[in-house]
C-alpha cells in the first residue's frame, strides 16, 4: 500500500510541475515551458496509471500504456529542451 | 569575448545584475554623477541622447533595482517643475555606492569596453531566457513585474 | 518487448538529466542541479527495474529512487523560492 500511495504522490508533484510550467508560459510566452509542462503532464498520468494498474485494477496489466505516455511525455520534454533554448 | 581582468568585480556584478540596457547605464550616471538633483522623466529625456523611448519606466526600472528613489511631485506646482514624480539618486547600500562610483570612474576612462561587456551580458541573457522563465516559473509568488 | 520501452525511458531521463545539468552549466540557477539529479534518480529506478528482471513496480524498495527524485525536485523548487531575492531575481 506504500507505494501505491507514493505513486500518487509522485502523480501529484508532476502535476504540481505542469500547473506551474503552465502559469510560466502564460506569463513569458516561452515555448520551452508549454512543451515542459506537456512532458511532466505526461509523468503524472503514468503515475497515475501506475496506481490504477497495481490497485483498481491488478488483474489487468496496463504496462504498455503507461509506458507508452511516460514516453510521449519525455518526448514531448526532450523536443522543448533541445529545440526550444539557443 | 574578451573581459578586461581590470574591471573589478563588484563593477561585473553590478552591469549583469542590475543594468539590463545602455539607456539604463546612462541614466544611471546622470543620477550619479548630480547627486542632489531630481529627475523626472522629462528631464531624462532632455538630457539623453538619444532621447528614451519611455524615460518613467528607465527611471522606475533604476528605482526598482536599488539605484533612485522616487519623490513625491509637489502638489499645485506646474507640470514644467514639480508636478511629474521625480527620482533622486538613492543607493540601496553602501556597497552599491561604491560600484556606481567605480562605475561612473569607468564609464570615463573606458566606455567602449564598458559596452561591450554591457552587450555581452545581453546576449547571454537572451540565449538563456528560456531556461531563465523555466526557473521563475518555480517562484511560487511571483512579482508581477516578472517575465 | 516491455524492457525496449524500459530502457528506452530510463535513456530519456538521462538526455533529460544531461540537459537540465547543461542548463545549470550555463544559467548558474541551483534549480537545474536539483532537477538533473531528479531526472538521474528516475532512470536510475527504471535501469534498477530492469536489471531485476521487470518485477511488478510496488514490491521492491526500488520505488525509492522514484520517490527519492520527487523529493529531490520538491527540494529543489523549495531551494529556489527561499533563495529569491526581494527584487525577484534569484
Amino acid at each position: 500500500m506504500m507505494a501505491e500511495a507514493v505513486y500518487l504522490l509522485c502523480a501529484a508533484t508532476s502535476v504540481a510541475c505542469a500547473a506551474l510550467l503552465l502559469r510560466g508560459y502564460r506569463a513569458s510566452r516561452t515555448q520551452l515551458l508549454f512543451w515542459a509542462s506537456l512532458g511532466f503532464l505526461g509523468l503524472a498520468l503514468s503515475d497515475v496509471l501506475l496506481f490504477v494498474d497495481l490497485v483498481l485494477l491488478p488483474q489487468v496489466d496496463l504496462f504498455y500504456w503507461r509506458s507508452g505516455i511516460a514516453l510521449a511525455g519525455m518526448g514531448v520534454l526532450l523536443y522543448g529542451l533541445i529545440w526550444e533554448v539557443r | 569575448m574578451i573581459v578586461p581582468a581590470e574591471f573589478p568585480e563588484e563593477v561585473r556584478t553590478l552591469l549583469r545584475e542590475r543594468i539590463d540596457s545602455h539607456e539604463e547605464l546612462e541614466a544611471l550616471v546622470l543620477l550619479a554623477h548630480d547627486r542632489g538633483v531630481l529627475w523626472s522623466p522629462a528631464r531624462l529625456t532632455g538630457s539623453l541622447r538619444p532621447p528614451p523611448a519611455d524615460p518613467a519606466a528607465v527611471l522606475a526600472r533604476l528605482a526598482a533595482r536599488g539605484f533612485a528613489t522616487p519623490v513625491a511631485p509637489i502638489p499645485g506646482a506646474s507640470p514644467a517643475s514639480g508636478a511629474e514624480p521625480g527620482y533622486r539618486y538613492a543607493p540601496a547600500s553602501g556597497a552599491i555606492d561604491q560600484a556606481v562610483l567605480r562605475l561612473l570612474e569607468l564609464h570615463r576612462t573606458d566606455l567602449p569596453t564598458l559596452l561591450r561587456l554591457l552587450n555581452a551580458h545581453a546576449m547571454e541573457r537572451v540565449r538563456s531566457g528560456a531556461m531563465r522563465a523555466f526557473a521563475d516559473a518555480f517562484l511560487l509568488r511571483r512579482d508581477p513585474n516578472d517575465g | 518487448m516491455k524492457l525496449l520501452l524500459s530502457g528506452m525511458l530510463a535513456m530519456s531521463y538521462l538526455v533529460a538529466g544531461l540537459f537540465f545539468l547543461r542548463y545549470w552549466k550555463v544559467s548558474r540557477d541551483r534549480l537545474f542541479a536539483f532537477f538533473a539529479a531528479a531526472f538521474a534518480l528516475f532512470a536510475a529506478n527504471r535501469l534498477a527495474l530492469g536489471a531485476m528482471g521487470m518485477p511488478q513496480e510496488s514490491l521492491h524498495l526500488i520505488y525509492l529512487l522514484r520517490l527519492g527524485g520527487f523529493a529531490v525536485l520538491i527540494g529543489g523548487i523549495i531551494d529556489k523560492n527561499r533563495r529569491a531575492a526581494p527584487s525577484g531575481r534569484a
